[in-house]
Formats: structure tokens, sequence, C-alpha cells
């Protein structure tokens, strides 16, 4: 009789084994079948907001980099044209214009052999192709910002928009970040040192790169003005709500 | 270094195994590496963990990401849930999940378990690793998916609580806030292996 209870009871278990190991495939598979139905119906919206500002700022830097490089070299060429743009941007378009007139009408430059030369010509075409590249990002950020950030945009223009999104981590924590907190964003060393060390709050983080801020000798009066609207803007291009980017300027303007 | 047999699956820090010999490796056995410098249950296993997920245990692991770890525990486990909230690294996740067929992930935001309880299934361990400044409160809406008796490890990172305040004053708050719900197994502090982090084992009893 012992015998027959054993039995049965191992059978049992096995079948509820069996019965488990079933479970346990129909849920990974389900699972499995909804995770690839969310990542297709997911928007990379923010991602791709955030790598296009970063990949503007790498664009930016080797542009400066390269362009340095180029200016250096044209100065044994052509010192003239060197000295006279001290903007990156103005040389390049300067350079490009003059192409292989380059050193002729030059009075201080030096001896260059013609293979020189054409090393020093050969720098330019990736500098017009990075400065190219450049202005595409640019329209993009430009366009994608104006669509997912309308109220932000219009406040604040494309690039700080895209950049406050950066600095926060997405749409949805930059509007469920007080106004205190975007005032400082960019901030993050000069806001740990104060609340470790005792020392004076930064008034502003990435905000500085705004004129207004920029312009004014009251910038931690401005930047958190500017913050104040920004937190509103943002509240209302991540609920979606109505466009009310222009009322937000004016009021700044009329508190400067 | 904590060393395993199993299928190697994610990239691994050291290259050559010093560990598998020329046989073994023609064989086609391999031995992972568990870095704990990459894996909290490894640094807890270093720092002498005495609850880790048992073979047969059906594991929930919140904050899975790439599944570093959860490639370790997924060759012992009958089934491993694993939530992860990035998509990013939800497609790495299904990479190694392709390979190991006892994962199910779950791409969903952990803070809000009733969107996506009816995906789950009873669990016997409970492991959530989640850098956010309400980890605990995480933890603790998942403890309902538990069994009875079920351990729950809870990796602690202070630093997102708040980074000002010392980290051993925010453990011994959150120890507090736990001990009055539940029971207590062990704690660890990881700290050679990660920083201000904390391992805290607990069991699901409900009499308490």
């Amino acid at each position: 009789m012992k015998h027959i209870v054993l039995h049965e009871q191992t059978t049992a278990k096995v079948l509820h084994k069996a019965k488990a190991q079933q479970y346990h495939k129909k849920l990974v598979k389900e699972n499995t079948q909804l995770t690839i139905q969310d990542l297709k119906t997911h928007e990379y919206v923010d991602e791709l907001l955030i790598n296009a500002i970063a990949y503007l700022d790498t664009l930016q830097d080797s542009f400066e980099q390269q362009g340095t490089k180029m200016r250096e070299a044209l100065r044994y060429l052509d010192p003239e044209t060197a000295h006279a743009h001290r903007d990156m941007d103005s040389l390049v378009t300067a350079v490009r214009n003059k192409g292989s007139a380059l050193g002729k009408s030059s009075a201080l430059g030096g001896t260059i052999a013609s293979t020189s030369k054409h090393y020093i010509l050969g720098m330019i075409p990736p500098l017009l192709q990075l400065k190219e590249e450049k202005n595409r990002v640019k329209t993009y950020l430009e366009h994608n910002t104006s669509r997912y950030l309308p109220n932000t945009t219009a406040l604040i223009g494309p690039e700080l928009a895209a950049r406050l999104v950066q600095l926060s981590g997405s749409r949805k924590k930059l509007a469920f970040l007080p106004s205190s907190s975007i005032q400082v964003l960019g901030a993050s060393k000069a806001v740990f040192r104060h609340l470790r060390e005792g020392s004076k709050s930064p008034k502003h983080g990435i905000l500085f790169t705004h004129p207004l801020v920029k312009k004014t000798k009251d910038k931690g009066r401005v930047a958190k003005l500017l913050a104040d609207k920004i937190a509103i803007a943002a509240k209302v291009d991540y609920f979606s709500g109505e466009y009310i980017g222009e009322q937000l300027k004016k009021e700044v303007e009329e508190q400067l | 270094m904590i060393v395993k047999k199993g299928k190697v699956l994610v990239e691994q820090r050291y290259p050559v195994n010093p560990f598998s010999s020329r046989q073994e490796r023609h064989k086609g056995t391999s031995y992972l590496v568990m870095d704990p410098k990459r894996s909290k249950l490894a640094a807890g296993l270093k720092t002498g963990l005495q609850h880790p997920p048992q073979e047969h245990d059906i594991v929930l692991y919140l904050g899975a990401s790439a599944g570093y770890t959860v490639s370790f525990l997924a060759q012992q486990t009958p089934l491993l849930l694993a939530v992860e909230f990035s998509p990013v690294m939800m497609q790495e996740l299904l990479f190694i999940a392709q390979e190991l067929p006892t994962i199910a992930p779950l791409l969903a935001d952990a803070r809000q378990p009733e969107q996506y309880e009816h995906r789950l299934c009873e669990a016997d361990y409970l492991f959530c690793d989640i850098s956010q400044r309400d980890q605990v409160d995480i933890f603790n809406k998942h403890l309902k998916y538990l069994r009875r008796g079920g351990i729950g490890a809870l990796a602690l990172k202070t630093r997102s609580i708040n980074a000002v305040t010392p980290p051993d004053i925010i453990f011994k708050k959150v120890l507090n806030t736990l001990q009055q719900r539940m029971e207590i197994v062990e704690h660890h502090r990881l700290e050679p292996y990660q920083k201000d982090h904390y391992l805290i084992i607990i069991r699901n009893d409900t009499t308490l």
C-alpha cells in the first residue's frame, strides 16, 4: 500500500514539474513577443535629440581643431589671410573663395614648394564638409525641437532647448524639474560643491550661453527669470498643451 | 573573481580564461568569470553573501540592464523575469535572451508594477538593482510578487538617494524602515568592488 502511495506522489511531482515547465515556456515566449512589440513602437525622440546635440559638439570640436592646424599652415603661405579672419567660420569661407590664388599676392609669406602648397590646400575640403555637416545637424535640431518642444524652443532657441534635454536626460525629466534646478543645470560641479562644502551656490549653468543672461550685469536674476519660464514651457511641451511660447517670451522681456 | 561553468554570452573583460585547461576548451566547456566590479551579485558573493539565488528558484530581476548578471543567473534558474526600462539596454538583453530560453524580458517602468503584473508569476527570489532615488519604494512594491518565505535582495546605491549624506547614515535609515516591515537576514557593504553600495537580504514573511 505504502509503495503505491509513494509512486503516486512521484508521478504527481513529475506531472507538476512538466506543467510548470510548459507554463514557464509560455511566459517566456509571450513576454518576449510583447517586449519586441514595445521596442518596435518605441519612438526614439529624446535619444535622437541628445545624440544630435552631442554630435554637433564633436563636429564643432573637430572643426575648431582641424581649422587651427589649417590656420597654422596657412601662416607660412599667406599670413595676411590667416591674420585678417579671427573667426574660424569666416576664415574657412575666405580660404575657399581664394582657392589656389592663396599666397600669390602675399607680401609676408615664405617660399613654399608646390607639394607643400598642395598639402595646405588639401586641408580645406574636409573643413568645408564639416561646416556643411554642422549646418545640416543644426537644421535637423531646429526642425525636431520646434516639433517636440515648441514652447521651449520659442523661448530659448533650438540648441539650448536640446542642451537642456541632454543635461536632464529626457523631456519628461526636464518637465518634472523645478525651475531652481533648471537654473543651475550644467553647473553640477558647483552645485555639489555648494551642498558638500557650503560654498556659494551657482547662479547659472548652461543658461549662461543665452544672450539675455550673457548681456546683463545681474546674471543671477535674469537666469532665475528665464529658468522660471523654461520650467513652464517644458511642462506645457511635455503634456502637449497649446502654444504659449510668444507669450512667455514677452513676459520675460517685460520683467527684465 | 567568481568562476562558474556555463555558456559565455557577455563580452568578458578577461578574454584569456586562466581557469580552463586546453582539454576543457577542446571539449567546449567554458568557465564564466563574473566580475564583482560589474555585477552587484558577484560583489555580494565576494563579501560573504549567504543567500544567493538557488537552483530551481524563479528569479524576478529588476533593473536587468544589458544583462551582465542576468546572463549568469539565467543559466541556473528555470525562469528569470527581467524588468528593464531603457529600450537601448533591452535590445542588448534580447540578444542574450535569444541564446538563453529562460529569460522573460519585460520592457517596463518598475515604478508601476500594476502595468505588467499580468505578465509575471510568483517568484522565489527578488533581486532589485535600480539606481534611482525611490529604489526602496520600488523594492517594496514588488514584494507582493515574492512567494511567502522567498528571499529578496536589494542592491542599494546610496548615492542615488542622496549624494551629500554619508552612505552609512542612509544605509541605517533604509535598514530601519525595512526592519519594521520584514525580517532582515543579512546585509553587506560592497565596498572594494562597488563604491557606496550595500546589499540587503530580506525574507518575505507575512507574520511581521
